[in-house]
């Protein structure tokens, strides 16, 4: 039985077996490809194996770098052929059934042809890449407006001020329907247009705006452009946002835009009492279009404003009643131009309380008086507006804005204590620009033209009324002309980079200042032709600038003629000594020029305490300033350490002195001479840690500084010396939650050559922990810490504790939730000092406050 | 405090702006060019893919380097007048900000593979440099051509017949279409090793893939450039740094350094094209 099923096996597996034994007969071959002509080993050199009737590749190998191969596989040679084959050189086949062995194969050379497919690489950082998101698959329940649905999109981030990033990277552009319609203003679309009427946003990568450049300048920067739902289109959408909350506060809030193919406009109103600030006109930078950097500074002559709070925020120790309005409109001029309209408006009514007292340190006294219950309420009304024509063509590109911005800034003050009075200020500012933008290519070059123009008045005054009924008054009208042209010039030579960049500015001021009807004027002008060449060179390890800017400044006032010539230059060099070290050095000498907003005669009253004595004086100081800096890193060990050493000063041919009268200290200049010295130490490390997810760093640093005031005619030499120490840990390890917790502490020292000593100290830490409840569920906790000297040992805490919560109704109603000052601190105080000078500060902070809002979507 | 200002301002225009070329020499002749078309999955769990990237190829007689054409042009336009100008100003813009006071400028940092890799046959080595935020790392490893299984499929890839082959490498399979007809043991990322140039490559669980989109013979400079400020690591820990909590870590620090506090680290929700550094 056995034996007759072993042949009825043997009987049909034999066929079976046969074959599988022919085949894998084991053949093997090598052999050595060498030039025909040089005789040199070729490396590299294709060997294949195949049938001769079809192209697939039964084995295959390439020569070493000694032209040798072998190849072992288990086949019959028989009709099979061998193909040696390079590019460069003529392919040769051999019947494998006929090659002796070893081979000895010379290549002959010949031109390879491939048929070749060029890609012209997509311009990246030139038109750039579209990604395409649909909105629809980013957005939950718990999203409300665009921004939210952009903060989950991949690569996109939304940060606290409503500006948007794409791979870490600042947009330049913000399209809507591909038109440039709020300009830097953007915030204005994230935080109002709803996710619901945007079916897809593109973010356009490394996108250059003017066309007439996109092959030739780079741009490493993104757009946005959303693309509106079709219901959304040529209608008018929007929301509308209601709160109400203990003590007595309100919240509203609207919008509603409508995209049509010729006409866009987009309209927003925001107002509420909550300390809130209201920034979605706030206009981000971006890095696209051309831009003249420097700009004109108005002065601010009358100095009457409540002081900004130290450390905690505006937003807790005003009171407020804020309205805002804008309108942003789009009209398509043919088919290549834009005109813009935009005009935002706010009318912000603030209150703030406050007490303080001042003290003058002196030779031999002191001069220290209090104000009590200052009460300020400050009323400031804007009136931004612009008309911008852009024309962006393939050779062409033209840009022109003319704007005006108009400032009403009216202060009320009144204050008891030591110099009881009420102080009424007025400091507008109006201001009407244009810039211009003209660039023409021609080939592969460029020529550009870039000018800016402004013309601005800023009418200002103050009048006093003391507590027996006196009044003094102070008027000044103020208004400038200024214009600012420019063109830069670049080409490398070897591994030399040199730049060039001129231009020249004008500026015309003039001044008249009416102090208790004694009126003043004063006109100057400025004509300033400057240039900077600048070198670098670079090397792998070594690198040095150095920079040359000249410059030429012409003054006349009245029948005065002054003309200062400067040259600034500056170096830098850095050095990598290995991949954990690099040290850098910086040496720089510059000239310090007349200081302008002093050009008038006679005096200024700033506020009921101030007088400032005009100063028209053509004497120049020098300054300095040179540093070293180390950096060291173990990436292994996720350990960064950094020091860096600056020593810098100056020297003026004018001294500022200040004089105490009766009821005014007077601020003036006199000839002399007055230094500064200051030397700063710094330096950071910071450690990954693991088991957090997150990170450790301290940031220590020291500055001295050597100076000194003249008070009463005697010249007061002191030293003020700061420690600082901050430390900052983060965690990250769980999924429903997030904890950020930072502390620093400060201490500050001033000296009168042994005199007298003045110390300050204190102490801030902050924590915010971050609940991901539900998906529609979210919690925040906000604690903040701050302990304050307030007198020499006398310290005094402060807690501040906010929380807030959201929940989405449906898809058109949301209800949330803020408590803020949980433990109600109803006042906070602190201690600081600046040269000589120390202030004690006690604020009103709002008290506990609750909000609760309700939104809605149309 | 305005000197403190001052100086962080300085500081930056001053490392922004130092960015003449370096000095990399030739280190090779490149023949042929290829141009690939690189895609990948930036988020396996939301299946989306990354926006399509130029990956190149530059082989010569003994050397072949590959790159991201993003990363390429980045570091390209640091040697180039206009280049160097147009990024000076954008810091020059970027600092002079107050807006900006306290941020890195963002369009310094580079792409998401911003990876060369340097393949040298006469030492039998690869050579590859990447970043980590911002700094730079370099490691070595023996060049060891893949080992290839050729299976019987065909396809037409820009006109050249193509057959299929497959391998496995570091933790994930690949499938190669190769054309006999270019005759180059060569492909993209550290493939090689099949008788005729690599048309296409993929995973078999489509997180990466490449595909031939162009291709010149060209006769043009292959530059090496492998910075001293680099640190030198092995394979293994490059990875493990770059995918592990540590290269988060290294992200938040640079960022702490400048004073922002990144929102959240929810870590990469893709794997690397090597997975053997698990």
């Amino acid at each position: 039985m056995m034996q007759h099923l072993f042949k009825l096996l043997l009987f049909f597996f034999l066929p079976v077996l046969f074959p599988v034994t022919v085949c894998s007969q084991s053949f093997s071959i090598s052999g050595k490809v060498v030039e025909q002509q040089t005789h040199t080993p070729m490396a590299r050199v294709q060997i294949k194996i195949r049938k001769i009737t079809e192209n697939q590749i039964l084995a295959f190998s390439q020569t070493d770098n000694n032209g040798n191969f072998k190849i072992e596989k288990k086949l019959s040679p028989d009709s099979l052929v061998l193909e040696v084959s390079c590019i460069g050189y003529a392919t040769q086949q051999k019947m494998l059934a006929d090659v002796s062995k070893p081979l000895f194969i010379e290549m002959e050379v010949k031109e390879t042809q491939l048929k070749e497919v060029v890609v012209k690489p997509k311009k990246i950082g030139l038109q750039g890449d579209t990604v395409k998101y649909l909105v629809s698959s980013f957005a939950t329940a718990n999203d409300r407006t665009i921004g939210d649905v952009l903060k989950k999109m991949p690569g996109i981030e939304v940060m606290e001020s409503g500006e948007i990033k794409y791979q870490g990277k600042s947009l330049n552009k913000f399209y809507i329907e591909g038109s440039d319609l709020l300009g830097g203003r953007y915030g204005l679309a994230t935080n109002n247009i709803s996710h619901k009427d945007v079916a897809g946003v593109e973010v356009m990568e490394n996108h250059q705006p003017v066309k007439a450049v996109q092959d030739l300048v780079f741009s490493d920067n993104p757009a946005i452009n959303i693309k509106l739902k079709n219901d959304a289109k040529s209608r008018w959408v929007g929301t509308a946002k209601a709160g109400i909350g203990i003590p007595q506060l309100w919240k509203g809030e609207a919008f509603a835009m409508r995209f049509k193919a010729k006409t866009q406009s987009f309209n927003t109103y925001k107002g509420n009492n909550t300390g809130e600030l209201i920034n979605d006109a706030m206009v981000f930078t971006s890095v696209g279009d051309f831009q003249v950097t420097n700009s004109n500074t108005l002065p601010e002559y009358i100095r009457v404003s409540p002081t900004l709070v130290r450390s905690i925020g505006a937003n807790r120790s005003h009171f407020n009643r804020t309205n805002n309005l804008s309108s942003n409109n789009l009209f398509k001029v043919g088919k290549d131009y834009d005109l813009v309209s935009e005009i935002v408006s706010s009318v912000n009514n603030q209150e703030s309380e406050f007490s303080s007292k001042t003290t003058y340190f002196l030779d031999d006294e002191i001069v220290s008086f209090e104000e009590k219950n200052e009460r300020a309420e400050s009323r400031k009304k804007i009136l931004d507006g612009k008309i911008s024509l852009k024309g962006n063509k393939n050779k062409f590109y033209l840009n022109n804005n003319l704007r005006f911005n108009l400032l009403f800034d009216d202060i009320d003050m009144g204050v008891s204590g030591t110099f009881p009075n009420t102080q009424m200020a007025s400091k507008d500012k109006k201001k009407f620009s244009n810039d211009f933008d003209l660039l023409q290519r021609f080939g592969n070059k460029t020529v550009s033209f870039n000018s800016k123009m402004e013309y601005a008045f800023t009418p200002q005054s103050l009048k006093i009324t003391n507590e027996d009924g006196k009044t003094e008054y102070q008027d000044i009208d103020f208004s400038s002309f200024y214009t600012n042209n420019s063109a830069d010039f670049s080409f490398l030579l070897g591994n030399f980079l040199i730049d060039t960049k001129g231009g020249f500015l004008y500026l015309n001021h003039d001044i008249k200042n009416t102090w208790n009807e004694n009126p003043e004027q004063t006109e100057y002008t400025k004509f300033q032709p400057y240039i900077t060449p600048s070198v670098q060179y670079g090397s792998q390890s070594f690198k040095i600038r150095l920079n040359f800017p000249i410059q030429y400044q012409h003054y006349s006032i009245s029948d005065k003629k002054y003309g200062i010539f400067s040259v600034t230059p500056n170096i830098y060099f850095d050095w990598i000594a290995n991949s954990r070290i690099t040290l850098n050095a910086n040496a720089s000498i510059g000239k310090i020029m007349p200081d302008e907003d002093l050009f008038y005669t006679e005096s200024i009253m700033n506020n009921y305490r101030n007088l400032s004595l005009g100063y028209i004086d053509f004497a120049t100081g020098k300054s300095y300033q040179y540093g070293i800096g180390l950096k060291y890193k173990d990436i292994l060990k996720a350990l960064f350490a950094d020091a860096n050493i600056i020593f810098s000063g100056s020297e003026q041919k004018k001294v500022s002195g200040q004089n105490f009268s009766e009821n005014k200290i007077i601020n003036q200049y006199i000839h002399g001479i007055s230094k500064r010295d200051a030397l700063l130490i710094g330096g950071s490390v910071s450690k990954g840690i693991d088991v957090l997810n997150g990170i450790l760093a301290l940031y220590p640093s020291y500055t001295r500084q050597e100076s000194k005031v003249r008070r009463n005619e005697t010249d007061m030499p002191y030293e003020s010396t700061i420690y600082s120490l901050r430390g900052k840990i983060t965690a990250n390890k769980l999924s429903w939650c997030t904890i950020d917790y930072g502390i620093g502490y400060t201490h500050s020292k001033s000296e009168v050559a042994g005199i007298q000593s003045i110390t300050n100290n204190y102490l801030s830490e902050s924590l915010n922990v971050v609940f991901i409840i539900a998906k529609p569920l979210q919690l925040k906790f906000n604690f903040d810490h701050y302990c304050n000297e307030l007198s020499r040992n006398k310290f005094k805490n402060f807690f501040f504790t906010d929380l807030s919560s959201s929940y989405l109704l449906n898809d058109r109603f949301e209800i949330s939730m803020v408590a803020k000052n949980i433990f109600n601190e109803t006042t906070y105080s602190y201690f600081n000092e600046d040269e000589l000078i120390t202030i004690y500060n006690e604020y009103k902070i709002r008290p506990f406050n609750l909000l609760a809002c309700l939104s809605y979507r149309f | 405090m305005k000197i403190i200002y001052f100086l962080f301002c300085f500081t930056f225009i001053i490392s922004g702006t130092n960015l003449v070329s370096n000095a990399a020499s030739p280190i090779d002749s490149a023949k042929l060019k290829c141009t690939y078309e690189f895609l990948y999955l930036n988020d396996s769990i939301e299946n989306t893919y990354s926006s399509s990237e130029l990956y190149i190829v530059q082989i010569g007689k003994d050397h072949v380097k590959s790159y991201f054409y993003k990363t390429f042009y980045r570091d390209s336009m640091e040697s180039t007048p206009a280049g160097i100008n147009e990024l000076t100003n954008m810091v020059n813009t970027f600092v002079k900000e107050p807006a900006n006071y306290g941020k890195y400028p963002p369009f310094l940092s580079r792409g998401d593979f911003p990876v060369h890799i340097y393949k040298d046959y006469k030492k039998e080595k690869i050579i590859t440099t990447d970043w980590i935020s911002s700094h730079r790392f370099t490691y070595e490893e023996k060049l060891v051509p893949q080992d290839w299984t050729i299976i019987g499929d065909t396809m037409t890839i820009l006109g050249y017949s193509c057959q299929k082959a497959q391998c496995s490498f570091r933790g994930r399979e690949w499938e190669a279409w190769f054309a006999a007809d270019i005759p180059v043991s060569e492909g993209p990322w550290k493939f090689s090793g099949l008788p005729g140039l690599i048309l296409m490559l993929k995973d078999t669980q489509s997180h990466y893939s490449f595909e031939l989109k162009g291709l010149q013979q060209v006769n043009e400079p292959i530059f090496m450039d492998i910075s001293k400020k680099a640190t030198k690591i092995d394979r293994i820990s490059f990875l493990k740094l770059l995918m592990g909590a540590k290269g988060n870590e290294i992200v938040a620090m640079d960022l702490a350094k400048v004073g922002i506090t990144p929102n959240t680290s929810t870590g990469k929700k893709y794997d690397y094209i090597e997975l053997d550094y698990k």
